[in-house]
């Protein structure tokens, strides 16, 4: 796989393999979404903030098929996979992780990567078997170890080995780092840069721990109350104003 | 067909569906706040309907006054089944709850049946009909409907201006927020649950003075409530009220073409249709963020 | 398909003993037990056959089919019909009537199954009740009156080894079940659907699948059950205490593990026979305090609880 350069260009170099246009998600009269837009590029990590409740899990939801839009497309590699169940979305390359980790409890961590590349992994090229993606994850030495007894870096590890093992060209990573120890931060943002680089794996990335997400995206988002309100290169978006504004009274880390 | 009888199925079809409506609301509430499904509901209106029998039978009791009775006893009966088997069961897979309330309600049809075996049971008091007009109204039905109105109408009180109904509203609304501003949810359940089988009961009373029951007319009731809830969305009370009054009309005027037998049926199939077309209900809220 | 039904290996030898054991004595019992007993061995025979197939679907997905007896009542209307009116021979005609009761669960599975637990739970009760006003009221299946099998169809000792290929079926098919990739799937969907739908399961597909084959032996259970007691009519062929009898046996022997439910229909149905449980309140109380005690203390059955103290498996299973 040819690693591009890091770019940190405001839009996207070359085709998107991700096109979501125009999204809008009303519940009962709210609007959570309100025609937000976005592209991914190949190999790309694009990092997605906001206050709470701006809308991230929403289209993160959309994008996954765990929801359907009110109006407005996404497009996978110029497939419309607008309305598709997640279990069709997960097969064609786009694996999600959950915010509150979501193991199978009954079964041991290498059995939880096992079964989501036994149903969802039939795509190639592999990112690895189960052992390797347990390896990646850092999660060898617990590899025999019931879901249970984990930590929640642990379980947060076991999310996304889970949807590493379906093959993913674009993985969704929901707040990833919160919860993990700072020290973990470092490892996080390494872990990124290997899958973008060596794998070719775009990522969108939802974060709350914000200085951590600013030192490993290309490109960041700004969502407040369900529409976009800035993009662009990390450095850039931290000192718009719109974004300043959106988060007074919230603590940026 | 006259406008007459049009006029006159319409109300018995609202008046009916005022009352199914409540009774569902005693489901949908428990539902709400403890992610309960009780499949045993009907036969708690049973249990309140043979109270008001041998009431009536042993003391000339009306049905009307036994309510001073049975709302109480299906207060207590709910608040004693919540803590004795219910609770236990709350946080446990939904499949749990199912298979308990399940068991209770086989168990209070088989004990109904121990007892007092199956002859239906009826209270002959003939209450005529009112006239306006062309319209011929039975008392019956309407007193039912007056007490399915006085009902809601506490609820609604109850709901909006008490603290302990303020509290089962916050937690069906969000039980983590509820528990964080510090509602004791044990406390909500076992008021919730003693409120719901208070309800069933209490229509059960009601139910002598439209017809007869049996100890395994349980589940009849059950599934009109369940229809009910269905039509107005899980956790959500005047969608039951909603739901019911729907149900009800359409079920009335469903008679004019369909013969008695198969009512249930439309029932059935109405719920099918809403669960197909718009699973959260009539009025329900779909999952948000 | 077919790859979706592969199933892996696992020691069967010492486990497959003691099932062997009791099919031999089974398959040689007429020859060496009274008629009566015989009678019990083949009623026996058929709770198994019930409760195992209700476990196939409610043990292996975690979604309670209240409407069971459905899947029983078509099974026996669809042999009776096959026998009597077409004069299909009895093996063909029972497979008619397992197949009718598939197509049904499929046929409804897909507004059905989309729906939670309790939805789906009560939807199902729903439909069962239907049925039966259905065929009561339907003069193609000679509505309230039913069937009566002339005498020529009466053999006592055929219908007993029918009834015990119909339970060794049922057993078997649900050990393959419980090790193939269906299996695995069903279990995963059964901990978290959301969480099995996201990493590629089509939930929709395996949940049919299993209701399918839970309805497909039901079904030949109900047309075995029929050809014995030789009538049928709407209160029996829908009759809601068969769902409830299949509950209470399957839970209290343990949902989800392969001997569980004969064990339950062991224990429940010798207790029913010996003690007489026919009054129709006694079989209600009896079995509605089974089931709030199994609920309340040992939620995953006799064998369920002894298996996971023991930390084994019960038929090997995903």
């Amino acid at each position: 796989m040819v690693s591009p350069e890091r770019t940190g260009a405001t839009s996207v170099v070359g085709s998107p393999i991700l096109d979501v246009s125009m999204i809008r998600k009303t519940f009962a009269g709210l609007v959570a979404l309100d025609g937000v837009s976005l592209q991914l590029g190949s190999s790309e990590i694009l990092g997605l903030i906001g206050p709470n409740g701006a809308g991230k899990s929403t289209l993160f939801n959309i994008i996954s098929g765990s929801m359907k839009p009110t109006a407005g497309k996404v497009k996978f590699h110029d497939l419309d996979i607008t309305g598709l169940p997640p279990n069709r979305i997960c097969k064609l390359g786009i694996a999600r992780t959950f915010q509150i980790p979501r193991p199978f409890l009954d079964m041991t961590v290498l059995e939880n990567v096992e079964i989501a590349q036994i149903f969802g992994g039939n795509r190639v090229p592999k990112i690895g078997t189960p052992r390797e993606i347990c390896e990646l994850v850092g999660l060898r030495d617990k590899m025999h170890l019931s879901a249970k007894v984990l930590n929640v870096s642990g379980k947060k590890r076991l999310e996304v080995a889970r949807a590493l093992a379906t093959s993913p060209e674009v993985l969704l990573l929901d707040e990833i780092a919160a919860g993990m120890a700072p020290a973990e931060g470092e490892w996080v943002i390494g872990f990124m840069e290997k899958m973008s680089r060596e794998y070719g794996v775009s990522i969108i990335w939802v974060e709350h721990v914000m200085r951590l997400l600013m030192k490993g995206v290309d490109r960041v988002i700004v969502i407040d109350h369900g529409i976009k309100i800035a993009e662009g290169k990390p450095e850039d978006v931290v000192n718009d104003e719109r974004v300043q504004q959106a988060y007074l009274g919230e603590k940026k880390k | 067909m006259s406008a007459a009888l049009v006029a006159e199925l319409l109300i018995l079809g609202l008046m009916y569906g005022l009352l199914y409506g409540v009774l569902a609301m005693g489901l949908t509430i428990v539902f709400g706040v403890m992610k309960v499904v009780n499949v045993a509901h009907g036969d708690f209106v049973i249990v309140g309907s043979y109270l008001s029998y041998w009431a009536y039978v042993l003391a000339g009791l009306n049905p009307i006054l036994s309510l001073l009775l049975t709302i109480p006893f299906g207060f207590l009966l709910g608040a004693a089944t919540y803590l004795g088997l219910v609770r236990r069961v709350q946080n446990s897979p939904e499949l749990m709850s199912l298979l308990l309330t399940f068991g209770i309600s086989t168990l209070i049809g088989g004990l109904l049946l121990f007892l007092y075996s199956p002859t239906q049971r009826a209270i002959p008091i003939a209450l005529g009909s009112f006239s306006y007009g062309t319209l011929s109204l039975p008392v019956n039905i309407s007193v039912a409907a007056v007490y399915a109105v006085a009902v809601a109408v506490a609820l609604r009180f109850f709901f909006y201006r008490t603290f302990w109904g303020k509290a089962i509203r916050a937690v069906i609304d969000n039980r983590t927020s509820a528990i964080l501003v510090g509602i004791n949810p044990d406390t909500v359940s076992l008021l919730t649950f003693g409120i719901g089988i208070a309800i069933a009961s209490s229509v059960g009373s009601i139910i002598m003075l439209l017809q007869s029951v049996s100890p395994l007319s349980g589940p009849d009731f059950t599934l009109i409530s369940f229809v009910i809830v269905v039509l107005g969305g899980l956790g959500n009370p005047p969608g039951a009220l909603v739901g019911g009054v729907v149900l009800g009309v359409v079920e009335s005027l469903a008679s004019l073409v369909v013969n008695a037998a198969m009512t249930p049926a439309i029932g059935f199939l109405i719920m099918v249709a809403v669960l197909v077309i718009r699973p959260q209900g009539i009025m329900g809220r779909r999952g948000g963020d | 398909m077919l790859k979706d039904l592969l199933f892996e290996k696992r020691k069967l030898s010492r486990y497959i003993v003691p099932w062997a054991v009791a099919l031999a004595l089974l398959v040689l019992a007429p020859y060496f037990v009274s008629p009566s007993l015989r009678s019990f061995l083949l009623f026996l025979l058929m709770w198994i056959a019930l409760s195992q197939s209700f476990n196939m679907f409610t043990g292996l997905t975690g979604y309670v089919n209240f409407g069971f007896v459905a899947f029983y009542g078509l099974g026996g209307y669809g042999m009776t019909i096959s026998l009597l009116h077409f004069n299909i021979p009895i093996y063909l005609a029972l497979i008619i009537g397992g197949l009718l009761s598939s197509a049904f669960a499929f046929l409804v599975s897909w507004p059905t199954l989309r729906l939670r637990g309790a939805y789906f739970a009560i939807a199902m009760l729903s439909l069962a009740q239907a049925l039966f006003v259905i065929f009561d009221n339907w003069n193609l299946v000679n509505s309230a009156t039913g069937y009566t099998f002339p005498v020529v169809y009466y053999d006592p000792t055929l219908e007993y080894y029918y009834m015990l290929a119909v339970a060794a079926f049922t057993v078997i098919c649900l050990y393959l079940l419980m090790n193939s990739r269906v299996g695995l799937a069903l279990k995963a969907i059964k901990q978290d659907e959301e969480t099995a739908v996201s990493i590629g399961i089509n939930a929709t597909f395996y949940k049919a699948l299993a209701f399918a084959i839970s309805a497909f032996f039901a079904g030949i259970a109900g047309g075995v059950t029929t050809w014995t007691i030789t009538i049928i009519d709407p209160p029996s062929a829908f009759d809601t205490t068969i769902t409830l009898t299949s509950i209470s046996m399957s839970m209290l022997g343990g949902l989800g593990t392969l001997s569980g439910p004969v064990i339950g229909a062991l224990i429940l149905y010798s207790i029913e026979h010996y003690f007489g449980l026919t009054l129709p309140y006694l079989h209600l109380i009896v079995f509605g305090i089974i089931i709030v005690v199994v609920v309340l203390v040992i939620p995953q059955g006799i064998i369920g609880e002894i298996t996971s103290k023991l930390k084994i498996r019960d038929g090997g299973g995903g």
